[in-house]
Formats: C-alpha cells, sequence, structure tokens
C-alpha cells in the first residue's frame, strides 16, 4: 500500500474495463488534483481490499455496476449494510441506461449516479466538477433528480 | 285415376256392382275367385281398394283376405266385405291394422256402397298424397342434411385455418420480439467499443493532433464522424427494439401538454430555424407517454431538419375527429382520432409516402440531410404498438403532412387517470 500524506482525498475506483481504469486515472493525473487514486478491477477485489488490506479507507468509491465474480449490485448492498463502510461516499459510474437499474442502485442508497461518458474531455470535465464539490454536504441525501449526474445542472 | 278389385263369383254382382261404380269415374278390375283375385294381384298392387264377397266357392272372401294381407305389400290396401249376414269371423280381421276392413251387406244399398268407396278412395288418395309429401321431405332433409354436413366441414376447416393463422402470428409474434431482443442485446453490446473508438480517437486529436499534418487529422475527423453516426444509429436501434420489449402501459393522456413538452425539447434548432410551430387543443386520448412523446419529437423534428433554405419552417399540429370506415357494428363504430402534423418544408414524392416508414428508408444522402432511417420506422411501430395507423401526404416543394389515426376507447373502458 503506498502511503498518502493526510490532504491527499482518497478515491477507489472499482472496474473491470481496463481502459476505461487507465482513462479514469488519466484524467485524475491530467487535472492535478490532489487525490490518491487506487483500482480494483472487479467486486470480489474491493470486498477484499475494503475488508482487509486498505490502510486509509477511501472517501469517495466508483463503482461499475458490471463486473465479474462481484457485481456492483451486490457490493453496494454490502458496503451499506456494513457498519463503518457504509460511510463511503458511492458514486456509481456506469453506461447502463435501465431506469431500472439506476431505480435500483438509488434505492439501494449510492449517493451518485454518473453516465460513463463518451468523451475523454467530458470525463475531465465531470470529475473536474465532481471532486472539487463539497459532496457530503450536497449529496449525502440525494433526490432522484440530483442523484443522476449531469454537469449542465451544476454548472 | 283409383284402380278398385272387385271380387265375386257371380257375374251379375261383379256387373251390377260395377254399373253402381262406373260413373264415379274408378278403374274397375273385375276378378270371379278368390284365385283370381289373388293372380291380378301378383302383378298389380296398386289398388285403392278390395270389394270381396264373402261367400265364394273353393277360396271364401275371408280366406282370399288372409292370403292378400299375408303378403306385406298388400297389406295396405283395405278391403271392403260384401256378405248377406254378419259372421263371427269378421273378428278375424280386427287384427289387422294395416289394413281397413269394413263390411256392406246384402242386399246393397247403393248409395251407401257408393259412400263407403268414395270414403275408403280418398283415403287412399290422401295416404298417398301424405306418402309423396313424406317423401319429398325426405328428400329436402337429406338434402338438408349434406347441406349441414357440408358445412360443418367447412367451417371446421375455416376454424383450423383460423387456428394454424393465429399460430402462425404467435409465432411471428415471437420471432420478432426475439429479433428485437436480439437487436437491443447487440446494440448495447455494441455501444461499449464504440464509446472507447470515441474516446480515445478523441484523445488522439486533442493530445497528439498538433503533431499530424493536415491529412492526419482529418482522417481523426473522419473517424469520429463515423462513430457519432453509428452511435446514433445503435441508439435508435435500441430505441427501436425497446418498443416491444418493454411493457407498454397506457394511461389517458392530454396531448396539448405532451406535444408543448416536446416542443420544450427542441427549442434550440426551433430558435435556429428561426420556425413557427403552432399546437391547436389537441384531444386526450389512450397512449404510453413515454412511446408518444418519441413519436411527435421525430415528427416535429423532421418537419424542421426537411425544411427550405432560407425559409423558416411553418409546422401545424391539428386534430380532426371522426369515425373509421370498418364500422362493425350499427351501435359500435370504430373511432379513430387523427392528429396531422403539417409543414411547408421540401416535401418529398407522394410515392415514396409508403417506404419512408420502412427501417433505413432515406431519400436524401448522408451529406444533404443526416440521420439514421430509423426514425420514422420507430413512429410507425409506435403508432402501431397504439393500434392506430400513420400515413404521409406530400408533393415535392409542397410541404408534407403526417397523419397519425389512433383509435378513440370508451372512456370507461380506459384507465380512470388523467396525466396533463
Amino acid at each position: 500500500m503506498k502511503t498518502t500524506s493526510p490532504q491527499f482525498l482518497p478515491v477507489l475506483l472499482a472496474d473491470d474495463d481496463l481502459d476505461d481504469r487507465m482513462l479514469f486515472s488519466d484524467a485524475i493525473s491530467d487535472l492535478k488534483l490532489p487525490i490518491d487514486l487506487q483500482l480494483v478491477k472487479d467486486g470480489a477485489e474491493l470486498m477484499d481490499y475494503l475488508l482487509t488490506s486498505a490502510v486509509i479507507m477511501p472517501e469517495i468509491l466508483f463503482l461499475d455496476l458490471n463486473m465479474p465474480r462481484k457485481n456492483g449490485f451486490e457490493c453496494l448492498e454490502e458496503i451499506k449494510s456494513h457498519p463503518t463502510l457504509k460511510e463511503i461516499f458511492i458514486i456509481i459510474y456506469s453506461t447502463t441506461e435501465s431506469e431500472k437499474e439506476i431505480e435500483d442502485v438509488f434505492q439501494q442508497q449510492a449517493n451518485l449516479f454518473i453516465k460513463k461518458p463518451n468523451s475523454f474531455t467530458e470525463l475531465k470535465k465531470i470529475l473536474s466538477h465532481v471532486l472539487t464539490l463539497d459532496l457530503k454536504k450536497n449529496f449525502s441525501n440525494p433526490t432522484k433528480e440530483q442523484f443522476i449526474f449531469q454537469i449542465k445542472s451544476h454548472s | 285415376m283409383a284402380k278398385i278389385l272387385i271380387v265375386d263369383d257371380r257375374e251379375d254382382n261383379l256387373m251390377s256392382i260395377s254399373s253402381l261404380l262406373e260413373p264415379s269415374g274408378y278403374q274397375l278390375v273385375k276378378a270371379n275367385s278368390g284365385r283370381e283375385a289373388l293372380k291380378i294381384l301378383l302383378a298389380e298392387y296398386d289398388f285403392a281398394l278390395i270389394l270381396m264377397d264373402v261367400q265364394m266357392p273353393n277360396l271364401s272372401g275371408f280366406e282370399t283376405a288372409s292370403l292378400i294381407y299375408e303378403r306385406e305389400k298388400l297389406r295396405h290396401i283395405p278391403i271392403i266385405f260384401i256378405t248377406a249376414h254378419s259372421h263371427d269371423e269378421e273378428n278375424i280381421f280386427k287384427g289387422y291394422k294395416t289394413g281397413a276392413v269394413d263390411y256392406i251387406y246384402k242386399p246393397i244399398n247403393p248409395d251407401l256402397l257408393r259412400a263407403k268407396v268414395s270414403v275408403f278412395v280418398e283415403l287412399y288418395r290422401k295416404n298417398h298424397q301424405l306418402i309423396a309429401q313424406e317423401q319429398k321431405l325426405i328428400a329436402i332433409n337429406k338434402n338438408l342434411e349434406i347441406e349441414i354436413n357440408e358445412r360443418k366441414n367447412s367451417e371446421e376447416k375455416i376454424k383450423l385455418l383460423n387456428l394454424q393463422l393465429l399460430q402462425n402470428i404467435d409465432k411471428l409474434e415471437a420471432a420478432n420480439k426475439d429479433l428485437d431482443r436480439f437487436a437491443f442485446m447487440a446494440s448495447h453490446d455494441l455501444q461499449e467499443p464504440l464509446r472507447k473508438i470515441n474516446v480515445f480517437s478523441e484523445r488522439l486529436d486533442s493530445e497528439y493532433g498538433k503533431h499530424l499534418n493536415e491529412d492526419g487529422r482529418k482522417y481523426i475527423n473522419r473517424i469520429q464522424s463515423a462513430t457519432s453516426r453509428l452511435q446514433a444509429l445503435i441508439k435508435d436501434i435500441l430505441t427501436f427494439s425497446k418498443i416491444s420489449i418493454d411493457k407498454t402501459v397506457f394511461v389517458t393522456t392530454d396531448l396539448t401538454p405532451l406535444v408543448n413538452d416536446v416542443l420544450h425539447e427542441l427549442e434550440n434548432i426551433i430558435e435556429e430555424k428561426k420556425a413557427t410551430i403552432t399546437v391547436d387543443l389537441l384531444p386526450c386520448a389512450l397512449i404510453n407517454p413515454n412511446l408518444m412523446r418519441p413519436l411527435f419529437y421525430n415528427l416535429i423534428h423532421n418537419s424542421l431538419k426537411y425544411s427550405k433554405k432560407d425559409i423558416p419552417p411553418v409546422i401545424r399540429v391539428f386534430t380532426e375527429s371522426e369515425s373509421g370506415e370498418g364500422k362493425k357494428n350499427k351501435g359500435e363504430s370504430n373511432k379513430y382520432c387523427r392528429i396531422f402534423i403539417s409543414d411547408n418544408g421540401i416535401g418529398f414524392e407522394q410515392v415514396f409516402s409508403e417506404q419512408i416508414f420502412d427501417m433505413f428508408k432515406r431519400l436524401h444522402n448522408q451529406n444533404e440531410y443526416e440521420g439514421t432511417g430509423i426514425g420514422l420506422a420507430l413512429c410507425k411501430k409506435i403508432v402501431e404498438e397504439h393500434n392506430g395507423f400513420i400515413s404521409a401526404k406530400s408533393a415535392v416543394g409542397e410541404g408534407s403532412t403526417f397523419v397519425i389515426s389512433l383509435p378513440v376507447t370508451e372512456p370507461e373502458k380506459s384507465a380512470a387517470k388523467i396525466i396533463s
């Protein structure tokens, strides 16, 4: 485990897609935000990381939904029913357009839903918005409208 | 003419009975013994009546009668015995039900004889008429039976064909659904790699574009525009395939605010094209708003897109309610409410008015007007999902009018909810 200075925001991305992990970390480093990013490549590894090997508990978890071994829905449920892990701010990061899936994760108390964007510029825009907001203050009890993230409503 | 057989051993009796009956126009056959009578009856059965002398040598009248009635074919011929006095033997014939039996006592009263004979002859005639009628009836019945059987057979055939048709329709619907499901899955999975192509070509452009010459940058642009076109295509196929997969929920909805919502969505392009759009008061209809919105979106968007250069689009959405042509019962007419979307755009040749609703059918080059060729196919599918139909009228340079016809459902049958 990397040691991180306390002013760095610990962020975790759980995504089985190699390209998406690369794009995500490239975007973070391009933005030069004070962020310590950890990557896990599926739900099982995520739970393993959170429950055993994490040195610093992530404050924000970007969670993909469609993953092998353990999917995002299962992880979300486990995390939100865990006494300490439930404090993690969870951002669903997925390509899904299914209203039912979005409603499900909303009901499961995920904090924000971000649809994977179609361009790198867009991704950087979204991340710079999200990661500079006071998330805990703005989204700890989001309405359904706030839940589905749109850059328009925040700019 | 009724035939009567007269049996008497005495010629003078035969003569006198004949002379009594001849004027009535009967055909009289004479026999002078029981034996001869039997001989005649071997060849002829069609006697209306037998007049039989009882007292005859060798074979008496009663014995002759017994022999006659032994034969099935003769049993229906009534016999009048002519006798001098009453005999106990008269009772012998009471058991015969088929042949009517009567008696005339000597000396013969001519009026009584004529009366009795005419009664029996009349009976015979009536019987014959009845038999003839019965036979006719039997023949008619047989024909009817044949007809009924034929009808039953053809009905069964029709039923079978109907059943096969229904089964085929079911199969077709299932196949269509499978196809849609396939299209949905395929297009859904195609989106992922396409998103990557988009993201990486954009990165390539923004991060390394400066190291490329003009051609290189042009190629990247081509990749990007092809990608976004493919994305639009996949998105439309997804929407199209989702219509039949998703369960549609119909609610009575006021169409006026729904269309106004759509106009709101189209704000930018309306402003850009300086379009004038009027929406008349539209009716409420039992529809799925989630499908009806893209329907109006596509149609109005088309009107905006295919507008004449330098002439601002004028679009009108209006209605007219009318009874459908296919009236089923007198009381229950199939009502359709028709909604028109008319524009002053470039129009198209009327011959294409049906083809334009086909999947991927386009009348214009991609360079002239962008499009996936799915929009109107989507519109058609949406309208058909509502058991309605859509048509278009147009001429080149004359604008076009699209007509949506939706069935009007009785208010009590539809959901009571009203969304406005």
